[in-house]
């Protein structure tokens, strides 16, 4: 397999983001669409049934930068969460703690990325944490 | 100008057009029409984004045809409890009852709970009329040949003569047969020329033209039936079959080629003989008119075709004295596909050209019959 | 990385040895498959005196499948989008294997050369070009002006 370029790769997610042809469960999309650099991204999850997050949108945003899929690209979270691996105060997912990040592979993407997380939220330990508010952001 | 979305929500799937320049909320408000889902319980995502309703539809950039997802707001969470209120018509919503139910079911499913539903999704629905992975071997070669029933069956599937074409235009796979083949290897820049060309590709991945030498090979073979139509089918990569045609062509010359059928039952393996002119050795004394000129060409593919089909044809001709209905069967119909219905000529066409389709169109298109 | 198919090497040498007037396309060191490209704007087209940086990458299925190409320099062009995607149809549902690099770097150049607002991918230009030729050919080209001048190609993002 030859290496796709940083940018047709993003392409690719982009048009996969925008038909839907992903699982439900999560969403991407460009933050900026004149952007030729494909930089930021807005990300959504849906809260993990039978969870405290059952039902919730929360908002992210992702930064892909000029390395991107050799190195994996930085994710924030937008709406509050309590989840270990993101910092409580700047809402950013800690890459030394979630394995998706600190173990990334090429072929890792934004939705990979997405539905790990959203895994990692209904985990026997993390799908009982005590939530914020609905709808308040970091 | 309205553009047309797609709007999803678990199993369910609506087209909604809209006109950019409307809210959010009176987006929602078409949705609900189509969906039943009331626009006070629906939140929509384009792209990552929460559309929210006091927004343009055009501030959120949405395309013709892109898609949105509309996730149910669940009417029994405290935190909605003032919304609820306001909708007490839409009960099925509001109650964590009955329609909720199996939006959590579904959701489940693609849930965090199940590390296999990205495998099992709808997404790869209807890949399973491509070849299995079976058929062909751990390298890659065809090394479990279906019978010959099955091989004209699968010579009439598209996708397996895309496939076929897809290979053979491929110039790694052309490397990788040509390298697994120390007579191919042998052949040099010819050989590659030989399997890129179009008529080479045509005659491989033409259902007809194969079932014609396949079923002169088992005619001519009968007890090697099978065999026959395998070795004849070069498998790409697949080392065992090279070695039978190989080892079949060498048979035959060995024979000092006065044995036309074996060599007859194994048309392409002349193809891979690397000596001066097998072709014409082969088929060249019997001489079918278009070809003629052209002995001194030995890899020149119509060359190589009109002798088959030509060859072919002779043979059954020296040996049966059937009507020539039955007799050019198959050069008839080829003859019909190509717009020549006229038996009688069709066959004086044939008749001349001693089987051969392609002389036969000759003088088909010349007049002369 | 898999050593790089015959065909792409003698088309990247002939590139090279042969180039195509008004057209230059390299591959990366690091990706022989991903090519820097630029295409000169066709004269008497709003894109003349305009260079314009284009990337192509080859997939692994190509001839097969087509080039993947995308202009990295802002275009005003009703087939071209913001985000430099290419509305052509050769690189889609009209290509074949027949087809090389360079015969697809020249349908792009022809593009520029005829735009073709009723099939558009870029909408809004499309409508503009549509509703308003000469406006519409008047920002083509302060727009190639502005992000295409040969002079200073190298800030066009």
């Amino acid at each position: 397999m030859s290496k796709v370029p940083r940018n047709f790769r993003l392409l690719e997610e982009l048009e996969k983001g925008e038909k839907g042809l992903g699982p439900e469960s999560c969403s991407y999309g460009l933050a900026d669409s004149d952007d030729i650099t494909m930089t930021n991204w807005n990300g959504t999850i849906l809260g993990p049934p039978h969870s405290n997050h059952e039902n919730r949108i929360y908002s992210v945003s992702i930064e892909c930068g000029p390395n991107y899929p050799d190195e994996p690209p930085k994710i924030k979270f937008v709406s509050k969460v309590n989840v270990p691996c993101v910092d409580s105060t700047t809402g950013e997912v800690k890459s030394s703690v979630f394995h998706t990040l600190r173990d990334w592979k090429r072929a890792y993407t934004m939705e990979t990325l997405l539905l790990d997380l959203r895994k990692e939220m209904a985990t026997p330990a993390n799908k009982k944490l005590p939530q914020p508010k609905e709808g308040a952001t970091f | 100008m309205s553009i047309t979305v797609q709007v999803k929500c678990g199993q369910s799937k609506w087209e909604v057009s809209v006109n950019p320049e409307k809210t959010v909320a009176e987006f929602k408000d078409e949705i609900a029409k189509v969906s039943e889902i009331p626009a006070a319980n629906q939140r929509l995502i384009y792209s990552g984004k929460i559309l929210k309703d006091d927004q343009n539809v055009e501030s959120y950039k949405i395309q013709d045809g892109h898609a949105i997802h509309l996730v149910k707001s669940g009417g029994g969470g405290g935190n909605t409890a003032a919304k609820a209120s306001t909708s007490s018509q839409e009960s099925n919503t509001a109650a964590p009852g009955s329609a909720t139910v199996p939006s959590n079911i579904a959701s489940g499913q693609t849930g965090g709970f199940n590390p296999l539903s990205d495998l099992t999704s709808a997404r790869y629905a209807g890949f399973t009329n491509l070849p299995s992975a079976d058929m062909f071997g751990p390298d890659g070669g065809l090394t479990n040949m279906p019978n010959q029933d099955d091989m004209l069956g699968m010579l009439e599937n598209p996708i397996f003569q895309s496939q076929m074409n897809e290979m053979l235009s491929n110039p790694q796979m052309v490397d990788f047969m040509i390298q697994s083949n120390p007579q191919l290897q042998a052949m040099g820049p010819q050989a590659r020329q030989l399997l890129q060309s179009p008529f080479f590709r045509q005659m491989l991945t033409n259902p007809q033209m194969l079932r014609q030498s396949m079923q002169f090979s088992s005619m001519m073979n009968p007890s090697g039936g099978n065999d026959a139509a395998a070795a004849s089918f070069p498998a790409p990569g697949d080392s065992t079959t090279e070695a039978s045609s190989t080892e079949a062509n060498t048979d035959a010359n060995a024979n000092t080629n006065a044995n036309a059928n074996t060599n007859a039952a194994n048309p392409f393996a002349a193809m891979f003989n690397p000596g001066s002119n097998p072709l014409a050795s082969m088929f060249g004394n019997q001489g079918v008119g278009a070809a003629d000129n052209q002995q001194n060409q030995p890899f020149d593919p119509s060359m190589l075709a009109s002798l088959l089909g030509g060859g072919a044809a002779q043979q059954r001709a020296e040996q049966d004295n059937r009507p020539p209905e039955e007799r050019y069967e198959q050069q008839l119909r080829q003859l019909n596909d190509m717009g020549f219905f006229d038996f009688e000529k069709n066959v004086a066409a044939l008749r001349r050209s001693g089987g051969s389709v392609q002389g036969a169109l000759d003088s088909l298109l010349n007049g002369d019959v | 990385m898999a050593s790089l198919p015959k065909r792409i090497i003698k088309e990247t040498e002939r590139l090279v040895s042969d180039p195509v007037p008004g057209i230059t396309a390299e591959p990366h060191e690091d990706n022989l498959r991903y090519f820097q490209v630029t295409i000169e704007g066709p004269q008497q087209s709003p894109y003349e005196n305009g260079v314009f940086n284009l990337e192509l990458f080859l997939p692994d299925d190509y001839p097969m499948e087509a080039p993947k190409v995308r202009f990295l320099t802002k275009i005003y062009h009703p087939n071209i989008d913001k985000l430099g995607r290419i509305c052509l149809d050769v690189l889609k549902t009209n290509w074949s294997p027949a087809l090389q690099i360079r015969t697809v770097l020249l349908s792009v150049q022809a593009l520029l050369a005829s735009p073709n607002p009723n099939d558009p991918l870029a909408n809004d230009v499309a409508e503009d070009w549509i509703k308003d030729e000469e406006g519409a050919i008047k920002t083509a080209r302060e727009w190639t002006e502005a992000y295409a001048s040969k002079k200073d190609q190298k800030s066009t993002n």
